[in-house]
């Protein structure tokens, strides 16, 4: 077995998405790997959220989608119908594209998946979840004195590392990220990425983005996208620097998408 | 045909005829090139149209207002002059007969000579005063069309007179509910003045006994009357109290499976059926809850060996809360619909369930929402009349048993103006005065369920 082989985390072979009968993915094959970061990239349309919403099952409470092909996680199918999704979407974390607290304390926010998973019982240890999951996001200097404010009280930059705080806070083995710097500014994106990087030492992350120089600076394998199907992937160095197909340069210089 | 009809019917022929020519001149005036015009052509056939219409109407909105009192009063003068000694009550009756005789009714007394020459003198002030109308209003109107058809150029800024048109006739409309809900208050206030100058205001509010009597002569047996209203706020309370538990969890509950659980071919069965409770009037509610809950409760009591009046507070009550559960519902529902598919998401990708999600997230997000359909609900329970009418009773006992007979504010209400009733008794004053108890409480309920809902409004916006 190759190291390659063990950091292997998620393996996805033909992988259709159907909205009724429209099919949104058509046969993706992709490799994620741990301690990585996977950019998926491609215009708007080009089903790159939709794949990403596969890996934890989010397109099930969608009406009228449906799934195929096969999805692993550490060898097992997702899909299988012995896969209890509660426990699968606590191995996979996710943010989302617009930062959406709850309308909770900072506290309550962070120790909401714990609580719905029972993975501490006293106090202290909801504290030191809480701890751990605000200073690993960067966000603990920030708000450890107003742990009790509630959550939207917060500037948009800091939402989203809380909204990251709240994912790590259940212990996932992967985060799955949905374009989740485009409603911040310039600085809590260069904030953002910086945690991505940090927190590629620990965990397997998916992220969707619009942005080249995101996909480029955070990510060291990225997949394009365009109408459904994978065009290229590899590793982001060649695909931004030497890419294999015509679309891909195109869209990477911006001629289209 | 009356001079009035007869003007309306020329005014609005006028009106039509200023709208084409207004606009046809308009349009005539740049060769038919409407981009030449500063509006569109038939801004100006609104313009004379405003112009033609609305003056007239006022004219004769004017004589209908005031022609009748000014021609009483000039025959009221003429009666006084010919006989001073003459008393109101006496000038009352001559001028309902006068009126009658004119109409062609029945008069009360043999119609003499100087009762037909009153009449006749009455007569000719009506027609001269209607034809004075008519005519007014018909030039009124000729002269608006003219003035407005003189003015129309090419340059004139007619939708923008036109728009301030509208833009007043709104603010009349709107003004139109803000006067009414005054004029209601300031009833409300002097006739409850009137009643608390005859009952102290410390009585009505604490006192312990409601008997609303008044003797109608001296000797009579029971001739004082007592107006402790706490056991209607009792009452009241109780009948609420029960509407509440059964409309807050039902309707609450189907709200959520509404919005959460049902797909779509349920929800769209399953709402309209809701909203058809909401439309059922309700003394159907009432009779329903007097013929058919209240006995059934009586029986079932029975059996279990408990004394139950037929007519029950919780008759009511559970009656009553049916007929609120749409209510509750539709407003929950909207609470929880506007929660964004953002937080739904944000939970689920943690793992939650959808009981976890709805419990610890939507519930919360909502809860002002639901808050304020809760409070708007009680206002509802606590003014709601006929259910209570029917299935409450009338004894005002003071209890907190729901197996006894109970009765409210607004049944008290009722029960004291129906019938012929004398407006300087306290008996019919005191429901002014709980008319107004009323109107404070379910306002300030309303007051505080609009803030409340307003403010959970601004949290996602």
């Amino acid at each position: 077995m190759s190291t390659e082989d063990a950091k292997l985390k998620f393996q996805t072979r033909g992988v259709h998405v159907f909205y009724g009968d429209k099919e949104a993915i058509k046969g993706v094959d992709l490799d994620i790997y741990n301690n990585e970061v996977t950019a998926l990239i491609g215009p708007s349309g080009c089903g790159k959220s939709t794949y990403l919403r596969c890996l934890n099952r989010m397109n099930d409470t969608v009406d009228g989608a449906k799934v195929t092909g096969s999805i692993l996680l550490d060898g097992t199918d997702i899909y299988d119908r012995k896969v209890d999704v509660v426990q699968l979407r606590a191995r996979v974390g996710m943010v989302f594209q617009k930062p959406n607290p709850f309308p909770k304390s900072i506290f309550e926010n962070i120790a909401y998946g714990p609580r719905i998973h029972g993975l501490a019982s006293k106090k202290s240890e909801y504290d030191a979840i809480v701890e751990t999951s605000l200073k690993k996001a960067g966000l603990w200097n920030e708000v450890s004195d107003r742990l009790d404010e509630p959550g939207t009280s917060l500037s948009g930059g800091q939402q989203q590392r809380l909204c990251i705080a709240r994912a790590i806070a259940v212990s996932p083995e992967v985060i799955l990220m949905d374009e989740p710097c485009s409603a911040l500014d310039p600085i809590a994106t260069a904030r953002v990425e910086e945690l991505i990087d940090e927190l590629r030492e620990n965990y397997a992350i998916v992220i969707v983005t619009h942005s080249m120089q995101q996909a480029a600076r955070v990510s060291q394998k990225t997949a394009f996208f365009h109408l459904g199907e994978i065009v290229e992937r590899g590793h982001t160095e060649q695909i931004f620097t030497n890419p294999r197909e015509e679309r891909t340069r195109d869209y990477i210089t911006g001629r289209f998408g | 045909m009356s001079p009035l009809s007869l003007a309306l019917i020329l005014i609005l022929m006028s009106t039509a005829v200023a709208f084409v020519a207004s606009r046809t001149k308009a349009l005539s005036l740049v060769g038919g090139r409407v981009h030449e015009l500063h509006s569109l052509p038939g801004h100006y056939g609104l313009y004379a149209l405003v112009w033609c219409l609305l003056p007239a109407l006022l004219v004769l909105a004017i004589w209908i207002a005031i022609g009748p009192a000014i021609v009483d009063g000039i025959i009221v003068d003429r009666l006084h002059e010919a006989d001073p000694t003459i008393g109101a009550d006496r000038l009352g009756l001559i001028l309902n007969d006068v009126r009658n005789y004119v109409s062609g009714n029945l008069v009360s007394e043999d119609i003499d000579p100087a009762l037909a020459k009153t009449g006749e003198a009455y007569r000719s002030l009506l027609l001269t005063g209607l034809w004075g109308t008519f005519v007014a209003s018909v030039a009124v109107a000729l002269a608006g069309a003219f003035f407005a058809f003189s003015r129309i150029r090419p340059d004139m800024r007619a939708r923008n007179k036109v728009e301030r048109v509208v833009w007043l006739i709104m603010v009349a409309c709107s003004l139109v509910a803000v006067l009414v809900t005054v004029g209601i208050v300031l009833s409300l206030v002097f006739e409850a003045g009137r009643f608390f100058a005859k009952v102290s205001p410390l009585e009505f509010l604490f006192g312990l006994h409601w008997s609303p009597q008044m003797a109608m002569r001296a000797d009579q047996v029971a001739s004082e009357g007592s107006f402790g209203a706490v056991p209607l706020f009792a009452g009241t309370l109780l009948i609420t109290f029960i509407a509440m538990l059964v409309a807050v969890p039902v309707g609450l509950l189907s709200a959520v499976y509404m919005t959460q659980y049902a797909d779509h071919r349920v929800r769209s069965l399953a709402k309209p059926m809701l909203e058809i409770l909401a439309g059922v009037p309700t003394v159907v509610y009432g009779f329903f809850a007097a013929l058919v809950v209240a006995p059934w409760i009586r029986d079932t009591g029975g059996l279990l060996g408990l004394s139950v009046a037929s007519e029950s507070a919780l008759a009511a009550g559970l009656v009553m809360g049916v007929m609120i559960i749409p209510f509750m519902s539709s407003l929950s529902d909207d609470a929880l619909t506007a929660v964004p598919q953002s937080m739904r998401d944000g939970s689920y990708a943690l793992g939650a369930t959808r009981a976890e999600t709805i419990r610890s997230v939507l519930i919360p997000a909502a809860l002002p929402g639901i808050v304020g359909a809760f409070l708007l609900s009680v206002s509802r329970a606590i003014g709601e009349t006929m259910i209570v009418v029917m299935a409450a009773g009338l004894a005002a006992n003071l209890t907190a048993n729901p197996l006894e007979a109970v009765t409210t504010v607004t049944v008290q209400i009722a029960t004291l103006l129906v019938g012929d009733q004398e407006f300087d008794s306290a008996k019919t004053l005191a429901a002014f005065a709980l008319g107004l108890v009323l109107f404070i409480v379910t306002l300030s309920l309303n007051v505080i369920a609009l803030r409340v809902v307003r403010k959970y409004r601004e949290q996602y916006d």
